[in-house]
């Protein structure tokens, strides 16, 4: 299990280093969506090294080809020979250092991705130059350990640290300060940084943490991710990489936890109550975020095909039953007809009479026109119209 | 003649994939029952989709359908039949997000892939590797300016097709996971839930600000009418309009107004501002939010938030119903969505040319008894007007 992290300065460097970290990822603020970095990149790199620490550059703003260009000009500046990767979440970026640099790629794939097919399929496109591939929170155990048995890559996954809900490329905090107050308003966007906890109207849904910078708007899960208490189901999904993202947290003893590495398991629960913010295991356990669909509309007004002949749009009381004749099987007199409510209520009706919308009298109606037939109680408009085979033997 | 982008209109249903057709629209996109991000629309099975298909291919136009869903491994075993069943009845192309589907396609059929806006391409590098994949056409992410769309299409040598019209996700695209966190439904397998359209109670730096009662993630909606001939000198191969889960009247009146205003393009070169007025007026006489036009001309700024509650109150017309039978001189019949009464004039949305106005000096029922007043789920007759075709629109001015 080997853990991966941020570092904002060359104490929090040395930090990971004793911590048994080996590996720091370090941003840039043209670059990254968050960067609160407050040594210069050039030195981070300059002290990881001299930590023999693994070294990882993250540019992971999604970029418009304006934007491209000048960020290409930032990535241009810096020396990136002297990184052991970049990491990567736009498919152009992602282009761009394969073409252009040598650098190997840590790819974050944790935007959709989430069948093996498409991994594997990122896995020969990036090929000998792919370091890592960074999954998706929203992947349950059950599914880590299937990509990480059909994948001979390197895999990491977020352990602990906060969950991206939305990620906007618009400024919507400091659209909202008063133009008026201008002073406040400077000094608010002047560290271009703002802050602020949302409150849904949707109870229970309180404290999203959201961001501004220059990149636009990033609003955060209200609970913090942190599987590690999960300390052998995590070993056992076969990801070797783990992130742990302290930088919202601003608290050095938290690294301390991982200092004795023979003690991780015992350790972690208690990180877990050091942690001060309320947690969730999101969806390693399972996800099962796609059973309420069947829910989102009504499957009995859902036409089904065979013997499909209409859907009852008029109910005259008493009178008729007009339908609308949207299959290709045409309505005659004397067949048998089954009928589906919206309430899911099934009857059964033979056709005694047939007329037009004119009220002559017909034999048969068929696709596209309108049909009225004898009234049968219990049915309501929307009710879909089929043949009833069974009845005709 | 000149050339102009293909008008792409949403069909949530067959009846709408229709009025879309009729109205002018050039091709549409449709979902299955599965894979699609539209799991509460009414979408089409089997049977409609070819039904469908043979609708706009008579009438000279392409169905498109979204597969566009973050697939899991197990719906990827599913996907093989469907995709090769529409395949069978002719559709023109699949729109998808996921490399794995993209995958399944390529193995299983010869379908042309369009990459899903769901995907975010929003660079010429971006295009160009999904072109190397095996994409033909980029279905580029709502950031991009027309400028930058240009470009892509020139530099990666594939089709771009663009949204001109309708509702915007604040985020990027794909990159919003609010529903799944919250709600329990996956968005980007089609259970969104609109949380970016909720009011939220904002503590901004902890500051004596106090605090903001917000609808800061509701955007307001796309409109590019006034910019079509920029879509047009950038050669961008398609605009799209957004909104399968969107009415009839929406689905008629922007095919209607965009294949117009394109019509009106390819024949004169040139627009006058006469008629983008004119076309800007039966725009508004659809639900919207305050219209902006996003990125496509300059980034989007603060004024594209809409920063409103969700209301009907800015609706000055109403459908009523749609023609669903007519006999020659005697009457039209009414298939009634909305209520109306003896007296009232209504405007028949003809699928070319002027709005027809008539005014309902006698209505009804089946049966010939005469009523005052219609009502919803009813048909009815009123009296005849020449030039009116079945599944024409009626709509209603809401005083």
């Amino acid at each position: 299990m080997n853990f991966v992290s941020y570092a904002n300065s060359v104490h929090e460097l040395g930090q990971l280093k004793e911590a048994g970290i080996q590996e720091v990822i370090l941003t840039n603020k043209n670059l990254s969506r968050v960067h609160l970095a407050k040594n210069t990149i050039e030195k981070l790199v300059h002290e990881a090294k001299a930590l023999k620490l693994k070294v990882v550059l993250e540019w992971d703003i999604l970029c418009t080809e304006n934007d491209f260009a000048l960020m290409l000009q930032e990535f241009n500046k810096l020396k990136v020979y002297e990184f052991d990767a970049v990491r990567v979440q736009d498919l152009g970026v992602l282009e761009y250092v394969l073409e252009n640099e040598k650098v190997q790629i840590q790819f974050i794939a944790e935007t959709g991705n989430r069948n093996i097919m498409g991994l594997k399929k990122w896995v020969s496109y990036i090929g000998g130059r792919l370091d890592r591939l960074v999954l998706s929170i929203e992947l349950s155990k059950g599914k880590l350990e299937e990509i990480s048995r059909a994948l001979n890559c390197e895999l990491e996954v977020l352990a602990i640290g906060r969950i991206l809900l939305f990620y906007s490329p618009r400024k919507l905090l400091s659209a909202l300060l008063p133009e008026e107050d201008e002073k406040k308003q400077k000094n608010l966007v002047s560290e271009d940084f703002i802050e602020a906890l949302g409150e849904s109207e949707e109870s229970p849904h309180k404290g999203f943490p959201i961001i501004e910078n220059q990149h636009g708007t990033f609003m955060f899960h209200i609970k913090d991710l942190f599987l590690l208490d999960k300390f052998n189901e995590l070993n056992r999904t076969g990801v070797e990489n783990f992130r742990i993202d302290f930088r919202h947290k601003e608290d050095a003893k938290l690294f301390a936890f991982f200092n004795n590495q023979t003690e991780l398991e015992n350790n972690f629960p208690l990180l877990k109550q050091a942690y001060g913010k309320e947690t969730t295991r999101g969806y390693f356990n399972i996800n099962k975020s796609d059973v309420l669909f069947k829910k989102l509309k009504n499957h009995r007004i859902q036409r089904k095909d065979e013997n499909y002949i209409g859907e009852v749009v008029e109910i005259l009381k008493g009178e008729y039953l007009a339908i609308d004749i949207k299959g290709s099987s045409h309505l005659k007199i004397n067949q048998d007809l089954k009928f589906i409510t919206p309430e899911g209520k099934e009857m059964s009706c033979k056709v005694f009479f047939l007329k037009d919308s004119e009220f002559n009298n017909c034999e048969t109606r068929e696709k596209g026109e309108l049909a009225l037939m004898n009234y049968f109680g219990g049915i309501w408009p929307k009710s879909q119209v089929y043949l009833n085979k069974n009845a005709q033997g | 003649m000149i050339n102009v982008p293909e008008l792409l209109a949403p069909a949530g249903s067959l009846d709408k994939l229709k009025v879309a057709i009729s109205y002018g629209a050039n091709a549409v996109y449709i979902g299955g029952l599965k894979f699609g991000l539209r799991s509460a629309a009414e979408n089409f099975t089997n049977e409609e989709l070819e039904e469908g298909v043979r609708f706009a291919h008579e009438r000279n136009a392409l169905v498109y359908v979204v597969l566009n869903g973050f697939l899991h491994d197990s719906d990827l075993i599913e996907l093989v039949e469907f995709i090769c069943f529409i395949e069978s009845v002719g559709v023109d192309a699949v729109i998808v997000s996921d490399l794995g589907v993209m995958e399944v396609i390529k193995e299983h059929t010869n379908l042309e892939i369009h990459l899903s806006t769901q995907a975010s391409c929003l660079n010429v590098m971006s295009a160009k590797l999904w072109k190397k994949i095996g994409v033909t056409r980029v279905v580029l992410g709502r950031e991009t300016s027309i400028e930058e769309a240009a470009k892509i299409k020139k530099e990666a040598g594939v089709e771009v097709e663009m949204f001109v019209h309708g509702s915007m996700c604040m985020a990027y695209s794909g990159n919003c996971v609010i529903s799944n966190f919250t709600q329990g439904r996956d968005s980007n397998r089609g259970g969104c839930a609109h949380s970016c359209r909720f009011e939220y109670s904002l503590d901004i730096n902890k500051s004596d600000f106090e605090k903001r009662r917000s609808y800061f993630m509701s955007s307001k909606d796309l409109n590019g009418l006034k910019v079509l001939e920029e879509f047009i000198k950038a050669g961008i191969d398609s605009i799209k309009v957004e909104g399968r889960m969107k009415s009839h009247l929406y689905a008629g009146t922007m095919s209607k107004v965009y294949a117009e205003a394109l019509n009106y393009y390819r024949e004169n070169g040139h627009f006058l501002s006469e008629k983008i007025i004119e076309w800007e007026q039966e725009l508004k006489k659809v639900t919207h939010r305050s219209y902006s036009q996003a990125n496509l001309m300059k980034k989007a700024d603060a004024s594209t938030i809409f920063n409103e509650r969700e209301h009907d109150g800015s609706i000055n017309y109403v459908m009523v119903g749609r023609i669903v039978d007519q006999v020659k001189d005697k009457h039209l019949v009414v298939e009634v969505r909305n209520a109306f009464n003896k007296g009232d004039t209504l405007e028949i949305l003809p699928f070319k040319g002027k709005d027809i106005s008539i005014d309902v000096k006698k209505i009804y029922q089946l049966n010939n008894e005469e009523i005052e007043r219609t009502k919803p789920t009813t048909l009815v007759k009123i009296p005849y007007a020449p030039k009116i075709e079945n599944n024409n629109i009626l709509r209603m001015k809401v005083l």
